[in-house]
């Protein structure tokens, strides 16, 4: 458990950094794009669906690495009150609640992402883009997010928890 | 009371739209409130391309869609509204209804995937936007158009380049000259959209026609669902719902024309000539029909040949006893503007 | 009023779960599901859940959120903040209260090439408050313009509150960015002016005026010295206005000069580094919010709330002037709980019918909630602007930078009547 666990935060957050990149290379895209429409009036053929494709990749590789480091907004505004226990009830309830819902999204974007596949369904425009890979990555973001959360949940239950480990921090700002 | 749920990619001031929305309140009104719609405009509920496949799960129950632009490869035969038929709206309309009542094929189209199709409607004919001169076959060699479907075959057939973009992008990529030329657009929404305000000349790009199509379909589990008499008002309005349609494209030409003739802008339309329009209809006619023919049969065993046949023949009937005059045609007799 | 129920329920779900301290992006999920298993069959909602992800994050026009966050982290890490405050400092440095006005104007400045207000807040604190606090300035006065001179940040296109607004109403971000110059300029005026009058009626607010005086040769000079940040100026905003670029084109290639400055200069590689992995984790954490909120949007007009409620809003005979006031007034509240982008996510799903029911125009909305969102980033008890500016300058006392930020909350209220006033001040540029 510790090890796999431990491998698996370490992807979250190596994916999560992996996303950041994404950035760079959407501006060098866009800018070559502009540059090459500009003085050599000639525009790179389907760009802008890579352009997607990464950002769909910067945010969902990145969604685990996020919750690892409870960057996700939220507020801290009764719970933080209560007394340790029950904040720390409180707090798991929102967690197991919060893994359904990812659990439940990921659960069928997976199933999109298997039939895209099997159809090889395509952007409809000249250039048939493929979108499969698109959902493909969606579904796993969703799923790698779904066991961030449970490996959060079960740090937790452990017996020996740091109090307030699951506590949200405050929120974060733009 | 039966609460049904309509989804559409359009926003709601679209002719098409209207059409809907009328229809809609008619069986509301008919069936005494018992029916009522939940819409959902602008692709608030879905996208463009998940209204069929989401009509076909049931996330609505009514959708307002263009299968053949946007689920191509599952709607082949939806593709045989194919450039340089016609450009007679009533016409193709009309074509169009009874292909899908007579037409097996066509209809299993739409059966197949859930879709219990109320009324289809065709769009005004395809119109070319360009920073550049276009009154030629020639003058297509070059540029970039901006085109879906059988247009962007034919535009490379003539020697351009066909180019992907969202409408909303192509009005603003028109202004910055990336792209020369935005064409599969029907003449009243362009216009009434203001894209001619970002063109140096509208063109007819030789008689290119009606180029596409909408349909208005139900979910065929929810439709199972109504009481008899429930669906005995709505097959009564959906069939009201096509001529009014055309009625309001009518007036949504007179519309787009009056624009047009009061532009202030530097402006020119180009109508093809009748031999240049002889010359393009020659490079790119029947070679994309053709091609079309062969595409569409791909996953089945479809005779498509026949199918075109069958819709051309619809056509040809319908247009005789036709008085319609496309948007250019409309255009030219009130000898308005730069020509 | 029962028919209201349903979305009410979902309502109180949401808020329940906020209150719990569940993230917002899950919560707004959540309360979005449960709607929509209470209004449509299970198959139905199959398919939009699987497909909703892709289908609103997968846009050309959504990349221009990253960078126009990589950018306002480039601009930041270059200390480009510095050259707009030296900028401002040469040219009304010797005015009563000059420094305070510099520091508006090297908001202004920041603020054409970054897009949030909490960072051009901390830029600023950083740069312009120790200058001021040397030269004699009162904290209040110091802490306050800071504070508030933060705000252009979000007014001043590109802002980060304006994407997302236009991300979750649909309304043209094109248009948003063009309409919101005016006002934007129009603010930093106003704030400069009130200064001005601050000064001189208590001229104790300020310390003496800065002696140092520039020549025509020297504030040239500056100005050339300040090209880094006028060249960014002009590969956004620039291109923008002669409608050269699209935002997205525009947010792209600010990113590019930006990381250039960066790159020009010592500590690239961290500087960079941070500002990629800060650009990935904000968008993470922003577009799961977008998403969300998304899901509650879908969620909610299932159960028809927004339509309901925009039918009883039209038949309590208000005005649409008035209707919108009653409309901007929680928003000062809200921002006790919530962050800017967090507070446009939740509540338009609910709001936003209710406005084009009566007939306000969006895109003078959209800048309208943004003015209520930033008031209250400069009000107590919460107010994220005076926090910021707090923890940049340790010594002063919070309440001392809330009573600072008390005239600027009065200029703002002047600020917002006269948009509402004279809506062509922000429209007159959009008008078809
Ligand atoms: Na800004
Ligand atoms: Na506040």
């Amino acid at each position: 458990m510790g090890m796999l666990s431990r491998t698996i935060q370490r992807l979250a957050l190596g994916l999560g950094i992996l996303s950041g990149f994404g950035t760079v290379v959407m501006m060098l895209l866009i800018v070559a794009d502009v540059a090459g429409r500009t003085f050599f009036n000639v525009s790179l053929p389907g760009s802008s669906e890579l352009a997607e494709l990464l950002l769909v990749a910067m945010i969902f590789l990145g969604l685990a690495a996020a919750q690892q480091r409870r960057e996700h907004f939220n507020i801290e505004l009764a719970t933080q009150y209560l007394p340790p226990l029950v904040k720390q009830v409180v707090a798991l309830a929102g967690w197991v609640i919060s893994l359904a819902v990812v659990g439940l999204l990921a659960w069928l974007s997976s199933k999109q992402a298997w039939t895209a596949f099997l159809r090889d369904e395509a952007s409809y425009g000249i250039i048939a883009f493929p979108i499969w890979p698109a959902r493909m990555l969606i579904a796993f973001g969703l799923a790698l997010l779904a066991v961030q959360i449970l490996l959060d949940i079960a740090g937790t239950l452990r017996p020996r928890p740091a109090a307030g480990d699951l506590a949200p921090q405050t929120s974060r700002h733009e | 009371a039966e609460k049904i749920v309509y989804a559409s990619y359009m926003s709601e001031v679209y002719t098409v739209s209207k059409t809907d929305l009328w229809m809609m309140g008619e069986i509301e009104k008919r069936s005494n409130g018992e029916i009522k719609f939940e819409k959902y405009f602008s692709g608030s509920l879905l996208k463009a391309p998940d209204l069929y496949p989401g009509l076909q799960s049931g996330a609505a129950d009514i959708v307002l869609g263009t299968p053949a632009a946007y689920n191509r490869a599952d709607f082949r035969l939806s593709n045989v509204v194919l450039p340089y038929i016609s450009s007679k709206a009533d016409a193709v309309g009309k074509a169009l209804t009874e292909l899908y009542a007579g037409n097996a094929a066509f209809r299993k189209e739409y059966e197949s995937r859930n879709a219990h199709v109320l009324y289809i409607v065709p769009w005004a004919e395809n119109t070319f936007w360009s920073s550049k001169p276009l009154a030629k076959a020639d003058d297509f060699k070059g540029l970039k158009v901006r085109s879906v479907q059988a247009v962007a075959d034919s535009v490379k057939k003539l020697g351009g380049t066909p180019v992907t973009m969202a409408w909303p992008e192509a009005l603003d990529a028109l202004g910055r000259g990336v792209v020369d030329v935005v064409s599969s657009s029907p003449f009243d929404s362009s216009v009434l959209g203001g894209i001619h305000e970002s063109a140096k000349v509208g063109s007819d790009g030789g008689d290119m026609g009606i180029f596409s199509f909408a349909a208005t379909s139900m979910n065929q589990q929810r439709w199972n669902k109504l009481s008899p008499a429930h669906r005995k008002i709505i097959t009564e309005v959906a069939a009201d719902a096509p001529a009014r349609f055309i009625a309001d494209l009518d007036g949504e030409l007179n519309k787009a024309v009056d624009k047009l003739c009061a532009h202030k802008g530097d402006l020119t339309i180009s109508l093809f000539s009748e031999a240049e329009r002889a010359k393009v209809h020659k490079i790119a006619a029947e070679p994309v029909h053709a091609e079309w023919v062969k595409w569409a049969a791909e996953t089945n065993k479809i005779d498509t040949a026949a199918v075109l046949k069958d819709y051309i023949a619809l056509v040809r009937k319908h247009e005789a006893t036709s008085t319609w005059q496309s948007g250019f045609q409309r255009y030219a007799a009130r000898n308005c503007g730069k020509r | 009023m029962e028919l209201l129920i349903p979305g009410l329920i979902i309502i109180g779900l949401l808020l329940a779960l906020l209150t719990f301290g569940v993230p917002i992006a899950f919560a707004l999920a959540a309360a979005g599901i449960v709607g929509l298993v209470m209004e449509r069959p299970w198959r139905g909602i199959e398919f939009l859940l699987s497909t909703f992800a892709y289908a609103n994050t997968a846009h050309f026009a959504y990349v221009v959120l990253p960078l126009f966050l990589f950018m306002g982290h480039m601009a930041f890490s270059a200390g480009l903040s510095r050259r707009a405050f030296q900028l401002g400092q040469q040219l009304l440095g010797r005015l009563p209260g000059g420094l305070a006005a510099a520091t508006i104007v090297g908001c202004a400045a920041f603020s054409t090439i970054c897009g949030s207000s909490v960072a051009t807040a901390s830029t600023m604190a950083k740069v312009a408050l120790p200058e001021m606090l040397r030269h004699g300035y009162k904290q209040r006065l110091a802490a306050g313009c800071v504070a508030a001179g933060g705000t252009l940040g979000v007014l001043i296109p590109p802002s980060g509150i304006l994407v997302i607004y236009s991300i979750i109403t649909q309304v043209s971000l094109l248009k948003l960015f063009l309409a919101a110059f005016i006002p934007g300029l129009f603010t930093a005026i106003v704030y400069i002016a009130g200064i001005w009058l601050m000064v001189k009626r208590d001229p104790s607010l300020a310390g003496p005026p800065v002696t140092e005086r520039y020549t025509w040769r020297q504030n040239g000079r500056a100005f050339v010295q300040s090209w880094e940040v006028l060249l960014l100026f002009a590969a956004v905003t620039g291109t923008i206005y002669l409608g050269i670029a699209t935002p997205t084109e525009a947010a792209a290639l600010g990113a590019f000069f930006a990381l250039m400055a960066v790159l020009r200069r010592p500590g690239r590689w961290k500087n960079l580094g941070d500002g990629l992995r800060e650009t990935g984790s904000a968008t993470c954490s922003i577009f799961a919010l977008i998403i969300g909120a998304g899901l509650f949007s879908l969620g909610l007009s299932t159960t028809q709330f927004p339509t309901h409620l925009a039918t009883m809003a039209a038949g309590l005979d208000l005005s649409p002037t008035m209707m919108i006031v009653l409309i901007l007034l929680p928003y000062l509240i809200l921002g006790m709980f919530l962050d800017g982008i967090s507070m446009i996510l939740i509540t338009m799903p609910i709001v936003f019918p209710i406005v084009t029911h009566v007939g306000f125009d969006p895109i003078l909305f959209g800048l309208l909630v943004t003015k209520a969102v930033e008031i209250g980033a400069i009000t107590p008890p919460v107010g994220l602007n005076a926090f910021v500016v707090k923890s940049a300058a340790p010594e002063l006392s919070l309440s001392e930078v809330f009573r600072g930020c008390v005239p600027f909350v009065f200029m703002e209220l002047f600020i917002v009547a006269v948009m509402i006033g004279f809506p062509d001040l922000s429209l007159f540029l959009v008008r078809d």
